[in-house]
């Protein structure tokens, strides 16, 4: 846990760096006449003084709560997360209805990997209904992937 | 259990199978795209619905207008630079896009990228003030900027607007130092002139029309070729004695380069015919942006690249680019 | 004369569909009234005009009803508005009183409405006046203010919120800059020009953090461990909340005249003001029914305020209003000063029916509180899912774009990180969307004031918000200081 808060401040540090130097690059202008880096400047300025300050305190206090961090505790966000990133990239290409079908298995599957087919049937019903709601009902448009799923 | 699944598995995909199922013949055979890179209510965007709207009398099938804001339309133009020329995908946009942003930003594509389809409408730009302003004429305001160094504020919509650097240039020539408020759209700046926050605006037609007809602004002078028809009394730039910063703004509908010159021909076709329609018509004078004679294909690419030639030499002279 | 032309029975059901509609959107994360307002537009082509207006307009509160039905039940914000009232909303539901949260959050939002109503009724020419003086330098100072009030809605380490804040103003700040039109911060990545997206963010950050956060648990569980206690506010929650709502109308309704200012900023600050002259204000955020009560008529009165510069002076406040805007063009009509001489009847028309349609939704939401509490029953296994769903579809929705499901699952990733670190969302989200306006407003000020800082104090309006903003900050600095005194008390005692 101290160590992940570590991490945190730390990126935030690392974070506002990166923000000051673009700032920089931009023009920050002065007081009178403010550059489009200006406020970006300030705010990052603060941030890694904040951060910083953060760190100092997370290293200064002992391991406090025990970690919740164990691969129990991960693994369905982490499933998740992978499943979405992969949803992200074949949206487009396969379409919503298909797409959001496999997403909507994986994601029932997680929380008991029996009755898959079962899974398959609500991710199923579930899908068409918001694509019912969605694209009938609210004209809503979906991109319909190569294979040009759509009713 | 097994077979149960196996059933079930070729149920699903049947149906989505047959859904699947797509004829080639001529073209358009499917709903057509239409993306918009501004966000909807905004003079391009109305503008490009009804069309959309109108033009699926002529094509028989749906033209499904899609907003992709973002950039003042430049992210829509450059996904558009990358996508299928087969005629499904289609863009509206506003011509400042094509001929003014390539100059003066790192965008990723440029004029010769896309396939020009047709005008369907004109932006017209005016300055304006409120009606209580000691401010009668163009002149006045011209005036008071000579003897007034940095004092007039100008209320803008937008850094880099067509008439923004318009003005730019004005303030160049005749040696005046102006200051320019920018705002993010046209409800803003006129907001900020009604306030009272800044002294005078420059608008598109869709910012000044609407309160010029409510009676609470006065406009100056516009920057078209003629004086507007809705506006008979209004001066144009020109006749003020500035010829050279006569602008002018399209809207237009596009795709991506190397489409078929028949599906181009089509679209022309089915787009003029939309433009001619009263419903059209109806909305094209209410945000002004009517066009009597618009621009088609083969003379709105050679327009464009006039334009952006001309656009070139002007920057260069005010200063905007090297 | 109004409430002839309202009453007409096609009117009713447009008024009707508006409603519904506008619940369904508002339910639904993400999905703005915006998108939809938009693709329904042509339809008022065909239709009469006051019809087609009061449908558009009933889609627009109908919204704001319905976004707070999501922030209470599952913690995600179904509008920018009702961001606040995941705070205590959702802790309420915790406790198994989602009942009254939605309760009181319906009748708050049907009185402030009605009110509102009212003082667009009586006080638009008036009021529309003082909304013409907030000019550049009224705003930046209003947005300081906002960001001062960020610390008031802080439970946890003062630091991080902070920190919080400002990284927020910072990923305000992504994207092409209005004043110099330059690119920033965004690294060649086309699809950041227009900036981040703040709905994006706010259901990565509330949305799939907080299930990520669920989710570690094994075993079944319900969306809350508790039993249903109770489907209405009691009489004690009715006398707790009833000058929060008033407030709450107040406030809103004045917020929401300003152009660009607008229910998001309403109802935060109401939340605000309400902890701060509050007997408990440390009870703020664990599910006090004040909580909710206040942001939620602040957003519905701010809904009304909207109207007022659209229907008197002919600009809108915001999109929603400028869809509206281009929806009367349509018909021939121009908002503005002359909508009152020339189309009295669209006037008076629109306004009797939006009162109309605020009795529409309060019937209709309170039947549908227990169905809503029927649904927290639901097996979590069976609804993380269809939020997830309904997330992506309501980021997808906005722009059609892949990137901005990425973004959700970016902020979805780094907003779980952050909450187990102790880090809150509200915070950056808050400041997210004050940033541009706070920037915006700086800088065109000063280009008008010519660089002279003299420009925000000169002036009252901004002069007054600047000295409220020092002044919460001077009260929260030294209240802060008590209780950092205790707490370094309590450490030596140990």
């Amino acid at each position: 846990m101290k160590r992940l808060n570590q991490a945190t401040s730390l990126s935030l540090i690392g974070l506002s760096i990166l923000i000051i130097t673009s700032s920089l690059k931009i023009g920050v202008g002065n007081l009178q006449a403010p550059g489009p880096g200006f406020l970006g400047f300030l705010a990052s300025i603060l941030l890694l003084v904040l951060s910083f300050v953060i760190f100092i305190q997370d290293s200064k206090r002992g391991v406090g709560e025990k970690a919740s961090f164990g691969w129990e505790n991960l693994s369905k966000p982490s499933i998740i997360t992978v499943a979405l990133c992969i949803y992200a990239f074949i949206f487009d290409t396969l379409g919503f209805l298909l797409s959001s079908f496999i997403l909507m298995t994986i994601m029932l599957l997680i929380s008991s990997p029996k009755r898959w087919y079962y899974h398959m049937f609500v991710a199923f019903i579930i899908v068409n209904v918001s694509y019912l709601v969605l694209c009938k009902l609210l004209r809503v448009v979906f991109p319909v992937g190569i294979f040009r799923i759509q009713w | 259990m097994k077979t149960g699944m196996v059933v079930f598995f070729m149920c699903f995909v049947i149906f989505f199978g047959l859904n699947a199922m797509a004829a080639e013949t001529a073209y358009p055979t499917r709903p057509i795209e239409m993306i918009i890179g501004f966000a909807p209510g905004a003079g391009t965007d109305m503008g490009a619905r009804m069309v959309a709207e109108q033009s699926k009398q002529f094509l028989g099938v749906d033209v499904v207008c899609v907003n992709k804001p973002g950039g003042a339309g430049r992210v829509a133009m450059t996904l558009m630079s990358k996508a299928k020329p087969d005629g499904y995908s289609l863009g509206a946009t506003t011509s400042s896009c094509i001929v003014a942003s390539p100059h003066l930003e790192s965008v990723p594509y440029k004029l010769e990228d896309f396939t020009y389809i047709n005008q369907y409408g004109t932006l017209n730009f005016g300055v304006s003030v409120i009606q209580g302003s000691p401010f009668k004429t163009f002149k006045d305001v011209i005036e008071f900027a000579r003897k007034n160094p940095d004092k007039l504020t100008v209320g803008i919509v937008g850094v880099n607007t067509t008439d923004h650097i318009a003005l730019q240039a004005l303030a160049l020539s005749e040696n005046l130092k102006i200051r320019f408020v920018p705002f993010d759209g046209a409800a803003p700046t006129m907001t900020a002139l009604l306030g009272g926050h800044v002294m005078v605006v420059s608008t598109a037609s869709s910012g000044y029309a609407p309160h010029v007809k409510g009676g609470t602004v006065r406009l100056l002078v516009t920057y078209g070729e003629e004086r507007m028809e809705q506006s008979p009394e209004v001066p144009t730039i020109k006749e003020m004695g500035y010829p050279s910063l006569v602008i002018q703004s399209w809207y237009a509908t596009y795709g991506p380069k190397n489409m078929e010159t028949s599906i181009v021909k089509k679209l022309e076709d089915a787009f003029g015919k939309a433009m001619m329609t009263p419903e059209f018509k109806k909305v094209a004078d209410h945000f002004e942006i009517y066009t009597k004679k618009p621009l088609f294909g083969q003379e709105l690419t050679k327009a464009l690249s006039n334009h952006y030639k001309n656009n070139g030499e002007l920057y260069r002279k005010v200063g905007l680019i090297k | 004369m109004g409430f002839q032309a309202s009453l007409q029975p096609i009117n009713l059901l447009f008024c009707f569909i508006g409603v519904l509609i506008g619940t369904l959107v508002g339910v639904l994360p993400g999905l703005g009234p915006t998108g939809t307002m938009a693709i329904l537009l042509p339809i008022t082509f065909y239709a009469p005009p006051l019809s087609s207006i009061i449908m558009l307009a009933g889609i627009y509160y109908g919204s704001q009803y319905g976004g707070s039905t999501t922030s209470i039940l599952v913690n995600i914000p179904g509008e920018p508005s009702s961001i606040v009232t995941c705070l205590d909303g959702h802790q309420m539901a915790r406790q198994g009183r989602a009942g009254p949260a939605l309760g009181i959050s319906a009748f708050g939002s049907f009185i402030a409405g009605t009110i509102g109503v009212f003082g667009l009724m009586m006080l638009a020419q008036p009021l529309v006046r003082f909304a013409l003086r907030f000019g550049p330098p009224e705003y930046f100072s209003l947005m300081i203010m906002g960001l001062i009030i960020l610390i008031y809605l802080t439970q946890k380490s003062l630091i991080k919120a902070i920190s919080m804040g400002a990284l927020g103003l910072i990923l305000s700040f992504v994207g092409m800059d209005i004043i110099s039109g330059k690119i920033r911060y965004t690294y060649d990545i086309d699809e950041l020009l227009d900036g981040i997206g703040i709905v994006p963010v706010v259901m990565g950050f509330f949305g799939i953090a907080e299930i990520f956060e669920n989710l570690e648990f094994k075993g079944i569980r319900t969306l809350y461990q508790t039993h249903i206690k109770g489907l209405l506010p009691t009489l004690k929650d009715w006398a707790d909340s009833i000058w929060a709502i008033i407030r709450g109308t107040v406030i809103g309704f004045f917020l929401g005249l300003l152009p660009g200012g607008g229910a998001p900023i309403a109802s935060f600050v109401s939340y605000a003001i309400e902890k701060r002259i509050s007997k408990h204000p440390e009870r703020f955020g664990t599910g006090v029914i004040e909580g909710v009560a206040s942001p939620e008529s602040a957003n519905n009165a701010a809904s009304s305020g909207a109207f007022v510069p659209l229907l008197t002076l002919g600009i809108p406040s915001n999109v929603v209003m400028a869809m509206l805007f281009a929806g009367l063009l349509i018909h021939n009509i121009t908002p503005g000063p002359l909508l009152l001489k020339n189309h009295p009847d669209i006037f008076w028309g629109v306004i009797t029916s939006m009162y109309i349609g605020n009795v529409m939704l309060l019937v209709l939401n309170l039947p549908l509180i227990g169905l809503w509490v029927q649904i927290t029953k639901v097996p979590f296994r069976l609804m993380f899912p269809i939020i997830i769903l309904i997330c992506i579809v309501g980021v997808y929705t906005l722009k059609n774009s892949v990137f901005d499901i990425w973004i959700m699952i970016i902020f979805g990733v780094i907003g779980y990180v952050m909450k187990k670190c102790q880090y809150e969302p509200a915070p950056l989200v808050l400041a997210y969307v004050l940033g541009p306006m706070l920037e915006k407003s700086m800088r065109q000020s000063l280009i008008i004031s010519n660089g002279s800082f003299k420009i925000f104090f000169v002036r009252p309006i901004s002069a007054i918000c600047l000295g409220i903003a020092a002044f919460l900050l001077i009260t929260a600095i030294t209240g802060i200081s008590k209780k950092k005194r205790l707490e370094v008390v309590k450490e030596l005692q140990e």
